[in-house]
This record gives C-alpha cells, structure tokens and sequence, in this order.
C-alpha cells in the first residue's frame, strides 16, 4: 500500500515536470508567429479601382494595412447587407485596432454599380468601409487577383439579373499574401477573433 | 405592494408582444409574421419573409405575391455552393401540405421584391398580398426590421399565446 502512494506521488511529481518543461519551451518561443501556422499564399495580379471618394486604389494599396475583402452587388437582398451590417458591428467591437485594417468591398456588378450608387449604399455602414468600382476589366481583374468568383444570371427583365459571388470575406497581410477568410456562417465572436489575429500579424 | 406595481409591467409585457407578433389566416392557412429588412440608400431589391402553415386537411399551393413597395415581387432561393453564394428564381408551386409549413427566411427562400420605390426603414410596415390557389388572395401587413436581422425582433411562432390577444389578426372571407 505504501509502495502504492510512493510510486503514485513519483508519476505526480513525473507529469508535473513535464508539463512545466512544456510550458517553459513554450514561454520560451511562443508559438504567435503568424507565418509559421498559416500556409500563405501570395496574391497574383494587379489592378486599378476607384474608392467611393473618387481616390484610386490599387493592389499596391494592399500594403498599407491588412485587409478584409469582400465581394457583392448593391441590388442583393441578404448576404450583402447582412455580411456589412454585420462587419459594422465587429469593427465597433474591435475599438481602435480597426483603424489598423483597411476593409474592401468590391462591387463586382460594374454595370449598376457606379461609385455614386456605392457611396450612398455605404452611408448606410461603417464609414471605414471602402466600396471599390471600376469598368468592367479591373473589376475581373481584381477578382482574378483575390481568386474569387462572381457570374452574372439573367432575369426576367434586361435590369433584373442577379449575380452569384464569393460569400466570404478574403483576409490578406500587408505582405499581399491570402490568410484565410471570415464566413457568414461562423459566430461573430470567431470572426472578432480572426480579425484580431490579423492586426496582430502585421505588427 | 410589489404586486401593485408588477401589474402594470406586466400589462405592458402583454400588449408589447402582442404588439410584436402579428398573424393573418386565410381560411386554414396561417401566415406568421410577414416582416421584411431594412435595406441601405440606394438599394432597389429587398427581400421579404413569412411563414405559411396548413391547418387544414387539403393541400394548398402558394401561387405569387407581391407588395405594395416594389414594383414587382418574385420567389428566389439563396443558397451556398462552397463559396459562392447563388441566387435562383423559384418557379415550381409552393405545395403546403395538410399540417405543414412553410418558410421564407434570410438565408433561404425570400420574397424578392424589385424595384423599390424607396428604401425600407427600420419600424416601418407595407402590405403585399399572398396568393393562394385554393384559400384566394390575402392581404397581410410586412414589418421592416432591422438592417441584416437574421430572425424578427418577435417572439418566436407559437411560443405562447400572445398571437391570439393580437389585434393584427385578419382572417379572409
């Protein structure tokens, strides 16, 4: 019996000293390098739109900050508005750090969408938000470059067509590379946290 | 004395979900909560949702709809193929089973409603009507909720009896 407790406090004491090895080589080189734990891809292309002020921007502009990128159409009646509502409110709670992000949206139906129609659909969001337009080409180009997707659906009438495109949101480091994406399915605490990792990866 | 004054919350409690939910029946059919979202400046589609029970024993078939907001209203579906969200008009009847449901809801199928006259606001309400093969047309009254709200600020359908205190009920000829 009291070889029992003996050999009980040893494996105690055993798993004890292992953990706090782990802990202290852990402490020692802490595992938050946003490199080594996401495989990264560096975007391809180039091209040229318009913000809703009428300022260009370019994929030279995906330098300047992180970026979140989402792709959409005014005359779309759920997962736009719902996914800028909702990133309206993660950018509130985010405070400061949102300062840090430039967030894109990439108003792929060139056709209807012109910067004026843009800049009011945006008053109605964060004003952080950069709605971006542009001629046909640069939108595809642009698309090309993120490797999203967007079609045109014909409707009933000539004005009625629908686009299908990229629901998630394309998260990209200052070093134009592809980290991952915020999806309109995941809690909005998930995609605070996301968000929070990628300010922090390009500090 | 803390009765006397829970009373009167509670008489507000009562009145503000009755308030809330609202439900129109056309013969056995149960519309539940037609209610719409807020849509941003400049913005010419909306979409539009309710649910349709059958109460009855025959089967009906939900035909077309429309509101008064839009200059035209059609069924679409949204639905996810990986990535990429695909948005479809529905042309096959809605078949509504004897003791079934059917719902229209963000993310799914929704009344879409083109051409705005002008935008949705938040508080605000419009009426449409539902058309039915068998029960007829039957006008109902759409809450505009907030911008990007997954579910109405209601409580949830059958849930309790506020629906049958609600002054909104209508019932067809």
């Amino acid at each position: 019996m009291r070889r029992f407790r003996i050999v009980a406090w040893l494996l105690v004491v055993l798993v004890g000293s292992m953990l706090a090895v782990t802990y202290a080589l852990r402490w020692l080189d802490p595992p938050t390098n946003f490199d080594r734990t996401q495989p990264l891809l560096p975007l391809e292309g180039s091209f040229s739109l318009t913000t809703q002020t009428g300022a260009s921007f370019t994929e030279a502009n995906l330098a300047d900050k992180p970026s979140v990128v989402f792709f959409g159409f005014t005359n779309c009646p759920d997962i736009c508005p719902t996914g800028l509502a909702e990133l309206t409110d993660i950018l509130a709670r985010l405070g400061p750090d949102a300062e840090k992000l430039q967030v894109l949206f990439v108003a792929v139906d060139s056709a209807r969408d012109t910067e004026t129609v843009v800049r009011d659909y945006l008053t109605a969001f964060d004003p952080r938000i950069l709605g971006l337009t542009g001629p046909k080409d640069e939108i595809d180009r642009a698309v090309a470059t993120f490797k999203a997707f967007y079609e045109i659906i014909p409707g009933t009438g000539p004005d009625d067509y629908t686009v299908n495109h990229s629901a998630g949101m394309f998260l990209i480091d200052k070093g134009k590379r592809f980290v991952g994406k915020l999806d309109s399915h995941e809690d909005v605490e998930v995609r605070l946290q996301k968000l929070n990792r990628l300010v922090k990866s390009s500090l | 004395m803390s009765k006397s004054i829970i009373a009167p919350f509670a008489f507000l409690l009562l009145f503000a979900s009755s308030a809330l939910a609202h439900e129109f029946k056309a013969g056995t059919l149960v519309i539940d909560h037609p209610w719409s979202r807020a849509t941003p400046p400049s913005a010419k589609v909306g979409g539009a949702y309710f649910t349709v029970t059958n109460t009855g024993t025959e089967p009906d078939i939900l035909i077309s709809a429309n509101a008064v907001i839009a200059d035209r209203a059609e069924f679409h579906s949204m639905t996810m193929d990986g990535d990429v969200m695909k948005m479809a008009k529905v042309d096959e009847p809605f078949v509504i089973k004897s003791g079934e449901s059917i719902t229209f809801e963000p993310g799914g199928l929704h009344l879409m409603l083109f051409d705005l006259k002008d935008g949705l606001n938040e508080g605000e309400t419009f009426s449409g009507e539902l058309k039915f093969e068998k029960a007829g047309p039957i006008t109902v009254e759409f809450r505009v909720d907030k911008m990007g709200a997954k579910t109405p600020s209601k409580p949830k359908a059958g849930s309790g009896d506020a629906d049958d205190h609600s002054g909104m009920d209508h019932d067809a000829e």
